[in-house]
């Protein structure tokens, strides 16, 4: 196996995770949720600054430690979570629909423009390096191995998440988030908790996002703001969208399509004969290309098929119903 | 107290572009209950539009033109191949504003393709910088201003004073309502729309002049700075808005100058944030009223 | 769902046990695939890969390189190879984000006898580092970061010099240019910051003063009240780099606030065509002095213009930087020819030996590697300076100020700042 498809398939996996996690936030609670890639980023920051080692000047950066990964990466997930719930606190207090997804953009702009200008911080627009292959010595592999180690790790870790879901799927909670998805107020008017719920899945999803973020980190061993932007969430929101939103085979499906096949084709088209020249030419036309596709794909399926290819299936009441007298007057 | 007040003289020109953003913006939303994420590309399409016409006649009339009929169109685009079909279908309002996105990220690669990333100079001579009263303006800054506030005030009239204003309102107010009175309100929103584009169009004109160079990426910035204007100003409100527009121009030009512009979009977006929280039909409105405040 | 509680989580299990039986298998097969001998020579074509951004807005990079590359490509194929084979250039795409940067690097390793990466950026040189020193490839960083001054990792080599000299070139030039107060003012992006340090130790040491550093953010429609800001402290000169959409705003309100009165000296990014285009040619003219290295006029440089016109065309022009990667690739290759292996540690072991005094002076590839099948010990002297590296892998280089001609569209090199100068001048 090639080490170029081992490298797609570990950040298929990691990507994974992301998509599972922002199913949680969307596709069950359904709360478009932009600040969803500044959980990946803390995720990922706050493992690097676990790891690394104190700073050397001219780098800055708060903690500077060495934990074992496993470790940091925990701690990583908590500290996720725990933006995730100041975010999820301020934001799904009163706001749904478009209010929420304003505050929750404003609130992912905030942490970018912060992470990248305060310097202090994460070392601004420099980022973290140095997190050469965590776990790679404790178990003795070397560079060719451990990329098949890191690889089959990212499955397991997905499978993981994916069976966690799978659970959760079926579970009292992930039915309550449903129904709050679909009606709120008739969920209010059986004595759920609303805010308490929803809080609870926003934050379940911010620790997978960070989740995502740890092993991103170790993938790519360093992090700084070139790795993200506010609106790489886009390309989450369409794999979700595409594979079907809710299902957890479908978002599978959608990372798959959305993030693996659309992401990694423009990598070969210019390889391609003929098109070689034109990516020569005008070297932005095919990531225009692209952008313009999955732009054109969120339109589409929104429009003609909102529930994805792989559409969640429907809980249907299949109890007999109770006779019900019709009231004569 | 000097420097203050030259802020301040920035800070209006800042502010009248953004007015005129934000007021289309959020007669869009009045007429459709739907936030246009793709408003910024409006602007865009109205910059690039004034820049070929300018190229190719040399005037700045034909040019402004140009930009405003280019971002009717697109507008009216927007509306009939997609925000209108969506909200025929049943879309909920946040789906649409999803659906937007989508065509922001679509405008926003085609223009990629076809012009290129890279940014385009469009520099017209501002001319040289005289003290207005206590303020430092060029005539182009003077021009910019005076043709904001023409163009708005003829707005207001035209919601307020002319019967496709009164068509307007009532389908903001309540489509449904408005519908069975016999007024055709796609139709209206259609064209509410194109109106909305015509001045969304000239505002992308006059950006791009005042800040001398664009690229397909410059409407999409300018319209999250729009968002909070509008949204602080109370969605869908056209006097609400232009007042929010001022504010949040004023701000962003001070924090830009005493605190520091890398913070700039955080700083608006903070402010988007507590007012949301706060008083989340914008700060000067209450529920009541009609899109006419 | 119809299945019962536990029938599920048996399937849960499966699916656990079977993945972890892949991570053993797949780690497995890893072992078998390691392979280094030492002395390898080359059975068929060897490939160089250039990694750097193809699209998005830095696009221009990664065509200067590759551009670089080919010219050298062609070179070395009429020269007579590397070791008797062909060189082929291959081409990854980074998007100039360390995120894309990974597979990127891996796809560029995944070619057949890979024998050394041309690239990539500052932006991504952090993700690619540790993929490239696992790999024992020899990489050519292409990017300034002043990070790199100290560089201790034997696989990375920069063939330009580091930001930091040019910034001491900056302040050089403006203090012997009778500036004494400047401004500072760069835009927030990780390659821009790395220039107020240098710029503001330099010209202190030589006796100016800093008035104001003032850093800002890419994209704003106006900078009016900080423009405004710098102007009240009255300095001799701006130095700054932004990008182009930046600069157009900036340079437009310094216009109107106080007509350009402040003469302004930039990086070589304000010597790009897309720079001087974004604020008009006649400003850059008028107002902007940018320093960069210099390519030095010479055998090396002429044979470059040479194999460039014949690749490319008689009235092309190359692209900045492009020399940079000529230099890389052809240095790359000699390496290669005198350790007489493709095996990264060679090459690497041999790369000094190539590329720095003592020895016979030598400046195009035919006539180096002549030298080299004589035994002759050679000091390749490169299209962009004499590429003589030291101890931390890094070169040091003229560079010059340069001057924007309105009328050709060229920049008009004006005064040159030795390396000698520039030593002295370093704090």
């Amino acid at each position: 196996m090639s080490a170029y498809l081992i490298s797609v398939l570990t950040e298929g996996a990691i990507f994974g995770i992301m998509a599972l996690g922002l199913n949680v936030i969307w596709g069950w609670s359904g709360d478009f949720d932009l600040a969803y890639y500044g959980y990946i980023a803390i995720g990922a920051y706050m493992t690097l600054v676990l790891t690394i080692g104190p700073a050397v000047a001219p780098a800055h950066y708060i903690l500077g430690l060495q934990l074992p990964y496993p470790v940091a990466a925990v701690i990583a997930v908590v500290t996720a979570m725990a933006v995730g719930l100041i975010v999820g606190l301020i934001a799904l207090r009163h706001l749904r629909g478009i209010y929420f997804s304003i505050v929750t953009l404003g609130a992912v702009y905030v942490m970018y423009v912060v992470a990248g200008q305060y310097v202090p911080l994460f070392d601004g627009y420099n980022g973290l390096s140095g997190l050469f292959d965590p776990m790679g010595d404790y178990f003795g592999f070397d560079y060719q191995s451990y990329q098949y180690f890191f690889l089959g790790l990212s499955l397991v870790l997905f499978v993981l998440v994916f069976l966690l879901m799978w659970r959760i799927s079926g579970s009292r909670f992930g039915m309550a988030l449903r129904t709050l998805r679909e009606d709120e107020r008739a969920a209010a008017a059986f004595g759920r908790d609303i805010y308490r719920l929803k809080l609870k899945g926003y934050v379940l999803g911010a620790g997978l996002g960070g989740f995502a973020g740890a092993l991103f980190a170790a993938y790519l061993s360093a992090f700084n703001p070139s790795a993200w932007s506010p609106v790489e969430v886009i390309v989450l929101y369409s794999a979700v969208l595409v594979g079907g939103r809710g299902n957890i085979w479908g978002v599978a499906l959608g990372v798959l399509i959305m993030g693996v096949l659309v992401q990694e084709s423009t990598r070969f088209l210019p390889q391609l004969p003929g098109l070689g020249q034109l990516n020569t030419l005008h070297p932005q036309v095919l990531l225009a290309v692209r952008g313009a596709v999955i732009g054109l794909v969120l339109v589409l399926f929104l429009r003609f098929r909102p529930q994805g290819l792989l559409p969640e299936r429907r809980y249907v009441d299949r109890e007999p119903t109770l006779e019900v007298t019709a009231r004569t007057a | 107290m000097h420097e203050a007040l030259l802020t301040l003289g920035f800070g209006i020109v800042t502010a009248s572009i953004l007015a005129l953003s934000a007021v289309a913006f959020t007669l869009e939303y009045a007429v459709t209950n739907v936030a246009n994420v793709s408003h910024g590309e409006i602007l865009t399409v109205g910059a690039y539009a004034a820049y070929l016409v300018h190229q190719r006649t040399g005037s700045a009339i034909a040019a402004a033109i140009a930009a405003a009929i280019a971002g009717g169109l697109v507008a009216l685009a927007m509306h009939s191949a997609v925000i209108g079909p969506f909200i025929r279908f049943g879309a909920s309002p946040t789906v649409v504003f999803i659906a937007t996105l989508g065509v922001s990220f679509v405008l926003q690669n085609v223009l990629v393709i076809f012009f290129g990333a890279a940014n385009v100079a469009y520099t017209l001579d501002p001319g040289a910088p005289q003290h207005i009263g206590p303020f430092l303006l060029t005539p182009l800054d003077i021009e910019i201003v005076v043709s904001a506030i023409a163009i708005t005030a003829a707005l207001f009239l035209i919601i307020s004073r002319t019967k496709f204003g009164k068509a307007l309102r009532a389908v903001s107010q309540n489509r449904e309502l408005a519908r069975v009175t016999g007024i055709n309100a796609t139709r209206v929103a259609g064209a509410t729309f194109f109106l909305a584009g015509l001045v969304a169009g000239y505002a992308g004109f006059i950006l791009a002049e005042s800040v001398g160079s664009f690229n397909p990426y410059f409407g999409f910035g300018f319209f999250l700075i729009t968002l909070t204007a509008a949204v602080a100003g109370g969605l869908g409100k056209a006097f609400g808005t232009l007042v929010g527009a001022v504010m949040v121009g004023l701000i962003l030009e001070f924090a830009g100058g005493y605190i520091s512009a890398s913070y700039n979009l955080a700083i608006a977006f903070a402010i988007l944030a507590v007012v949301i929280l706060v008083r989340p039909r914008g700060l000067f409105t209450n529920a009541r009223r009609t899109v006419f405040e | 769902m119809n299945l019962g509680r536990s029938d599920r989580r048996a399937g849960a299990w499966r699916l656990v046990a079977s993945s972890a039986a892949t991570v053993v298998l797949l780690a497995a097969c890893g072992n078998n695939t390691t392979s280094t001998s030492s002395g390898k020579l080359p059975t068929g074509p060897v490939t160089m890969g250039v990694l750097s951004c193809f699209t998005g807005s830095l696009a221009s990079l990664g065509q200067a390189m590759l551009q670089g590359s080919q010219v050298a490509q062609k070179a070395i194929n009429d020269g007579g190879g590397i070791l008797g084979q062909q060189l082929t250039i291959a081409h990854a795409d980074t998007q100039c984000d360390e995120a894309d940067s990974v597979p990127a690097t891996r796809q560029l390793l995944a070619a057949s006898n890979v024998v050394g990466i041309i690239g990539p950026e500052t932006q991504e040189i952090n993700a690619v580092t540790p993929i490239v020193t696992s790999a024992k490839i020899p990489t050519q960083f292409q990017g300034g970061s002043t990070l790199f001054d100290k560089n201790s990792n034997q696989w990375l080599w920069r063939d330009s010099p580091s930001d930091s000299q040019l910034g001491v070139a900056m302040a050089l030039y403006a203090y012997k240019k009778g500036y004494h107060n400047a401004a500072l003012i760069f835009y927030s992006d990780i390659a821009a910051q790395t220039f107020p340090p240098p710029i503001t130790a330099t010209f202190t040491k030589l006796g100016g003063k800093i008035v104001t550093n003032i850093t800002i953010a890419p994209g704003q429609t106006s900078y009016r009240t900080q423009v405004q800001q710098v102007i009240a402290l009255n300095p001799d000169v701006i130095f700054t780099q932004t990008d182009a959409p930046t600069a157009a705003v900036l340079f437009r309100n310094f216009k109107e606030l106080d007509n350009l009165a402040i003469p302004f000296v930039g990086t070589d990014v304000t010597g790009g065509d897309d720079f001087l285009k974004a604020i008009t040619y006649q400003v850059a003219h008028d107002h902007l002095i940018s320093v960069y290295g210099t390519s030095v006029t010479g055998a090396a440089a002429d044979e470059f213009n040479k194999v460039f016109a014949a690749v490319n065309g008689a009235n092309q022009q190359p692209l900045a930087n492009a020399n940079y990667a000529y230099d890389a690739v052809i240095s790359q290759a000699l390496a290669i020819d005198k350790a007489n292996s493709i095996t990264g540690a060679d090459i690497n072991a041999a790369m000094t030996s190539v590329t720095n005094p003592p020895g016979t002076k030598c400046d195009t590839y035919k006539t180096c590697l002549d030298l080299i099948k004589a035994g002759t010990k050679i000091n390749f002297e490169g299209a962009s300076g004499p590429l003589d590296f030291n101890q931390y892998h890094n070169v040091f280089g003229p560079y010059a100020a340069f001057q924007q001609d309105p009328a050709s569209g060229q920049q008009v090199q004006l005064d040159v700042l030795s390396a000698a100068d520039l030593a002295a001048a370093t704090p």
